[in-house]
């Protein structure tokens, strides 16, 4: 979130899309209820099932799944065509005034530069114009053509309502309703927040669908005030703090690019020269990365061996370390071991059948989890012979949450310590434990070993106690980072340094243990201004700052757009940002000082970027799912022309006339993921105990299926046999001059378990978006027929 | 039984034939099952007698008992009667329900003088006195009103709410009114010194003439023709 | 010193967390039920079920609504059930919670069917009723109940009676605005231990019409039937004694005359 949960209560309006907020973050609506109580706020609700958050809202709009561009789209048509955007914030702070390269041009869903036989783009010509100083060529005035504001005028004219509605199956009506209401916030004086979450990232267009978002609150002014922002809610309650600290391939801790063995990664300086841009914030990723380096391998990190630097695997071009790639390997066998920790892909993964299958092909597989899952037992799943099965699985009973100590950043960046409640059950352990003795074993294996290779385990700076037990003290202060001169802890992530003498495992973390301790336990509830900030409860990345970008909330000059919306503003007087927030900015740069209105440091402009490259183009355009029941009325390609296509046994493609329904999965306030948990506590497991697919009236009745009964729901990877929840709340669109149904499956069920039921994503596509490969797990054709 | 039983007004060695074996038997049921019913009840009903429960072996033993002496209570004393002798059943309730302005008399004097062991100058009486009649009445007003409500409770989910819930009060104040007439007529036919002897009708079916001549002459006359 | 539950039905999202706590705290256990095609997997209160969340879908001109109420028993300052219970084993909390004393309580049922809610169940192998009792551990030691505690949006408010009224009624204007239809419910038909702004019919809710009061049946036990049948047993009772007196402490006259056994049985 670039907002927190408590801001959303100074919202005017939540327009909450690819999110189910009610169900699946039922905190978030304490505050949007507060905001409706005490400010009137409105709430609107886009998705394409009616859903617990839909009954919250005062606006309910449908749409089919996969179609938020086309929505978006239309919204910010809408706003330019009535000049409803915030314009002296989209002058100020957005590139908006900035000009492009004039190659750069758009025809037929394709932008300028597209290679169709790598499905990959060049994108020299979409650069910005530079003068021969090396500044940002602009138009304040915002007229030149090849500006991005009339880039954006012209890319976006092909979204008019009813276009957008024959895409969308949005009732028209209702979608101008949304577009009056959410758009009203482009007053200076009101902000609007975006809410969303997996309904708008698992698409294979997921990662243009937040661009759409974020595009729209620039232009709104929305985004760094107070009650705005773009909100990704996310999945889980430490998924923030898994994503912040790099569980993931495509970064190391704290948003530094992953190395990849290409010249441009060859060397650290090599690294760091490509990596570091020439302004921003980010022209400090040296010190981040080398302390980082020093905090993985300590001593044995020195600038004469590149801070080992050389020790950090690489990946090799070309090839997906994601979730989907490492299944097509481990299917084709390439990957021989695998540790499950809190994984359950067997639930969870996309095409899950064939991932299931995929695992036989492993020597071994270690399953870390408080209950044996589908996964751990993938073996003696339903349809497999354990005797043919030569895996060797190992299961690593884990504690719980409340059995362990430790951290948990929330959506909103809140970094807040918990306390161990109670020990954990039986053999269990906390995942540190675990990894911590799993090291220590790995370590003592390779003691004494000569081998080169060997070097980055023994070489490993692992000051976590000597005992069994790890101290997470140490971790917490290491993750802040020292001086190691001095052995004081780093107040915050400026004191960084790029010589080796400073460690710092997560840059962005650099602040929540300084000296006076560790400020994730603090639980102080002063609220200054009663802005919800909060500011001396727990410690929020970067620096404290509870909304980041908070610049944006004060005009160019300094100063509130409104009273009831500040954040931060300038005191001449004492010479400094002041306010209710720690400023996203230089605490003593002036607003009328040069870069003073850069509002976003992390930006090389300085700006919020309206116009971004990303692989598919630098403004969002509308393709439609991979399997999808229409054509793209937008233009001649279908599909994202930049996603990855797997042609293998894994992603088998249906069409409409074998699978005319467009199915789409969820999640529900009673489950947590694939059930894992849920399913194997009686309280939880008795609220929603049975699997079932959530279809409209008027489709039961055209195929004569009645509330309760089981059903068959089938797409070209699969079939699987559920109940019929027959409802009021799924109503058929009308898409492009067709009657489309959607059904709707919840993916928290498997086999093992106290309630079980079939697994959803028996039936989901094995492919994923263009910039993260996150799978289409949110749209895709299905069938269904009733059982006898 | 072998021999055909003496009717009703049959006159033997002094003794006046009263109540037939069914009769007597009907009546016995009845009490049994009424008393039965009664402790149970009370245990089931009363804060204070939780401890009768504990005879029946606790408390849920005696909701279930409760239930099934019901039935016999409900079914075999009618049974009993319009099987086993019609002609009582017809002498006891013709009498039981014809009301004169005599019998209004008869009971309002019958207490301040004769329950009270002093002589009155009473009306007389058929084959039960009006004080009997009013136990006769309400002995087979509360055997339907019991057993119906008490059949609407046992089974309060194929009633409608409405006649579940009226079911109790009717039940409630049924069983209140048969007790405190249960009271007297126990007090009267056990204890009270004039009157205890006459128990003996109920378990030989025989009273002494000079008995019946005395407390039911109308009768005496009536069946056996003779001058009382 | 009386409390009251102030649940605000327009800020219910039927996250079920009010009925999980509630399990939670008073340790009961699930209660997995047949397939019945709705969210709404548990249709009424049960033994081991004190609170639900009802959902309705309803049809309007403006589109489907979907409306969520948390119900659970009323605490009705007169309540029936501690009207009719033979044994007293329902018992009233000075803070105004109605629950029930085990150790008391017999099955026998008589509040399952006389309890205008429908709240009271009972258990037929532990032969004991149960309900939601306001988590009366909890309150009596200064605590809310754990419905109201983990309730995410302030739908389930807990407080000093006349503060959660006055906040009904402003609530209430609020609340109109959105949903023209709302009313406060149970202050008029329970004594307002537990409060709802309700923004549909009660029905839509299972609870009964507004003005619902005791049963006119178990008044007319209450008030009528059992005092009139007690004063009948009493005064048998008093004549008995009576009689006994004169019977044998103050002997009557020898008899001379024709009675001289038998008599009235």
């Amino acid at each position: 979130m670039t907002n927190h949960y408590i801001d959303l209560k100074n919202t005017d309006c939540a327009l909450i899309i690819g999110s189910n907020a009610a169900e699946n973050h039922p905190m978030s609506f304490k505050w949007l209820t507060e905001a409706r109580e005490k400010r009137g706020a409105k709430i609107i609700h886009v998705d394409p099932r009616y859903t617990r958050t839909s009954a919250l809202a005062d606006i309910y709009a449908p749409l089919r799944s996969g179609t938020d561009i086309a929505f978006i789209g239309g919204l910010i048509k809408y706003v330019l065509d009535n000049e409803l955007y915030h314009r002296d914030y989209v002058v100020n702070y957005t590139n908006a005034t900035f000009l492009v390269n004039p190659e750069f041009g758009f025809d037929d869903g394709l932008f300028t530069g597209y290679n169709p036989q790598s499905r990959k783009y060049d994108t020299k010509s979409w650069a910005y114009q530079k003068n021969a100083d090396g500044s940002y060529k602009r138009d304040m005035t915002m007229q030149d053509p090849n500006c991005v504001f009339q880039i954006l005028k012209r890319h976006y004219s092909r979204y008019d309502v009813d276009t957008v509605c024959k895409i969308t199956g949005t009732p028209k009506d209702v979608y101008l309703k949304v577009a009056e209401t959410f758009c009203a916030t482009g007053a200076p004086d009101k902000t609007g927040t975006i809410m969303y979450a997996m309904g708008t990232t698992q698409h294979t267009v997921g990662t243009e669908n937040v661009r759409s978002y974020a595009l729209l609150q620039l232009l709104l002014g929305n985004t760094g005030r107070p009650g705005g922002g773009v909100n990704a809610l996310r999945g889980e309650s430490n998924v923030q703090g898994s994503t912040d600290m790099a569980l993931l391939q495509h970064i190391l801790p704290g948003y530094l690019s992953s190395p990849v063995a290409t010249e441009k990664h060859a060397t650290l300086a090599d690294y760091l020269k490509n990596e570091t841009p020439a302004s921003g914030y980010w022209t400090n990723k040296p010190k981040f990365m080398v302390s980082l380096l020093k905090a993985f391998w300590g001593p044995a990190a020195t600038k004469e061996n590149d801070f080992c630097y050389d020790y950090l695997p690489k990946k090799k071009p070309g090839v997906y370390y994601d979730h989907i790639g490492l299944f097509e390997a481990v299917y084709e066998g390439h990957i021989k071991g695998m540790f499950l920790w809190g994984q359950n892909p067997v639930v969870g993964g996309p095409d899950a059948l064939k991932e299931a299958k995929a695992m036989e092909n492993l020597d071994w597989l270690v399953a870390v989890d408080l209950w044996e899952t589908e996964s751990a037992s993938f073996w003696k799943r339903p349809g497999a012979n354990p005797a043919d099965i030569k895996t060797e699985v190992f299961f690593l009973p884990a504690a719980a949450s409340f059995e362990k100590e430790g951290s948990i950043s929330n959506s909103g960046r809140w970094v807040q310590w918990r306390w161990k409640a109670l020990e954990p059950k039986g053999d269990s352990k906390p995942d540190l434990w675990i990894i911590h003795n799993l090291y220590k074993k790995i370590a003592k294996l390779h003691e004494g070993s000569t081998d080169p290779k060997d070097k980055i385990i023994t070489d490993l700076f692992w000051d976590y106690g000597n005992g069994e037990e790890p101290d997470i003290d140490k971790v917490a202060r290491e993750i802040n980072g020292y001086d190691f001169i001095t052995g004081k802890q780093l107040p915050l992530f400026s004191k960084l340094k790029d010589d080796g003498t400073t460690c710092s495992g997560n840059w962005i973390y650099c602040g929540m243990y300084p000296e006076e301790g560790n400020l994730t336990k603090r639980r102080n509830t002063t609220d200054s201004g009663g802005m919800g900030n909060y500011l001396e409860w727990a410690w929020s990345w970067p620096a404290n700052r509870r909304i980041i970008y908070n610049r944006c909330s004060a005009d160019p000059n300094g100063q509130p757009w409104a009273e009831d919306k500040a954040a931060i503003w300038w005191d001449e007087a004492k010479g400094q940002w002041v306010g209710y927030d720690v400023p996203d900015f230089g605490k003593t740069k002036a607003p009328y000082a040069p870069g003073g209105q850069d509002a976003f440091i992390m930006r090389p402009e300085g700006v919020g970027c309206i116009y971004s490259a990303r692989a598919e183009g630098p403004l969002p355009e509308h393709y439609e799912p991979w399997e999808t029941p229409t054509k793209n009325i937008l233009s001649s390609v279908d599909l994202n022309p930049a996603v990855k296509v797997w042609n293998t046994p894994m992603n088998a493609k249906g069409n409409s006339s074998r699978f005319p329904y467009v199915g789409t999965t969820y999640r529900v306030s009673e489950h947590w993921q694939t059930g894992g948990m849920t399913r194997n506590l009686p309280w939880l497991a008795e609220l929603i105990p049975y699997m079932y697919a959530e279809i409209g009236e008027d489709l039961a009745a055209e195929k004569g299926i009645k509330n309760g009964q089981k059903i068959i729901v089938s797409s070209a990877r699969g079939e699987i046999e559920v109940y019929a929840l027959v409802t009021k709340r799924m109503k058929a669109l009308e898409v492009n001059g067709k009657k489309v149904h959607q059904v709707g499956l919840p993916w928290c069920f498997g086999f093992s378990g106290i309630v079980t039921g079939a697994t959803a994503n028996n039936l989901t596509p094995h492919i994923g978006d263009a910039n993260t490969n996150i799978p289409e797990y949110k749209a895709f054709l299905v069938d269904i027929r009733g059982v006898e | 039984m072998a021999n055909k039983e003496p009717n009703i007004g049959i006159v033997k060695d002094g003794k006046v034939r009263r109540f037939t074996k069914a009769g007597i038997a009907a009546h016995w049921v009845h009490t049994v099952t009424f008393l039965t019913l009664l402790l149970t009840g009370l245990s089931i009903y009363v804060p204070a007698t939780t401890w009768i429960g504990n005879l029946f072996g606790g408390i849920q033993n005696a909701r279930i008992i409760h239930r099934v002496v019901a039935i016999p209570y409900a079914l075999f004393a009618l049974v009993l009667l319009l099987v086993g002798s019609r002609q009582q059943m017809k002498e006891w309730l013709k009498v039981a329900f014809t009301w004169k302005k005599e019998d209004f008399i008869f009971s309002a004097k019958y207490i301040v003088t004769e329950f009270m062991g002093r002589h009155g100058d009473l009306p007389e009486a058929d084959f039960i006195n009006s004080g009997e009649k009013v136990n006769s009445i309400l002995t087979v007003g509360t055997l339907f009103t019991l057993t119906i409500s008490g059949f609407v409770m046992w089974f309060p989910e194929t009633f409608p709410k409405w006649a579940v819930r009226l079911a109790y009060p009717i039940h409630d104040l049924s069983w209140l009114f048969m007790t405190s007439m249960l009271l007297v007529h126990m007090y009267l036919s056990l204890i009270h010194p004039k009157m205890r002897t006459a128990l003996k009708g109920m378990t030989t079916g025989w009273v002494d003439e000079e008995f019946a001549k005395s407390h039911y002459p109308k009768w005496y006359r009536r069946v056996t023709g003779k001058d009382a | 010193m009386a409390k009251t539950l102030f649940i605000d039905t327009s800020k219910c999202m039927a996250c079920r967390g009010c009925e999980v706590a509630c399990k939670n705290w008073n340790d009961l256990a699930a209660d997995i039920r047949p397939f019945n095609g709705s969210y709404q997997t548990k249709e009424g209160f049960a033994t081991q079920t004190y609170t639900i969340v009802k959902m309705n879908e309803v049809e309007e001109a403006d589109g489907i609504r979907w409306i969520f109420g948390k119900r659970q028993c009323m605490h009705c300052t007169e309540a029936a059930c501690m009207m009719v219970c033979p044994k007293n084993a329902i018992q009233r909390s000075p803070e105004g919670a109605i629950y029930v004393d085990r150790d008391l309580c017999i099955g026998c049922g008589y509040c399952v069917q006389n309890c205008p809610f429908g709240v009271p169940k009972v258990d037929n192998n532990t032969h004991k009723m149960s309900k939601c009792d306001m988590c009366v551990s909890r309150i009596e030691n200064g605590l809310t109940p754990a419905c109201s505690k983990t309730c995410p949006t302030g739908a389930i408010q807990f407080g000093e009676r006349e503060d959660m009224l006055r906040a009904a009624q402003v609530r209430l204007a609020q609340v109109r605005k959105r949903f023209p239809r709302a009313t406060i419910y149970g202050n008029e038909e329970a004594g307002g231990t537990v409060l709802y702004i309700l923004t549909e019919d009660p029905a839509v809710y299972g609870l009964p019409p507004h003005g619902t009061q005791v049963p006119w049946q178990v008044k007319f036990w209450q008030y009528l039937a059992r005092p009139v049948g007690n004063v009948a047993v009493g005064a048998s009772v008093l004549l008995l004694l009576v009689a006994t007196w004169f019977n044998f402490v103050q002997k009557p006259p020898k008899e001379t005359g024709a009675h001289v056994e038998g008599g009235v049985k």
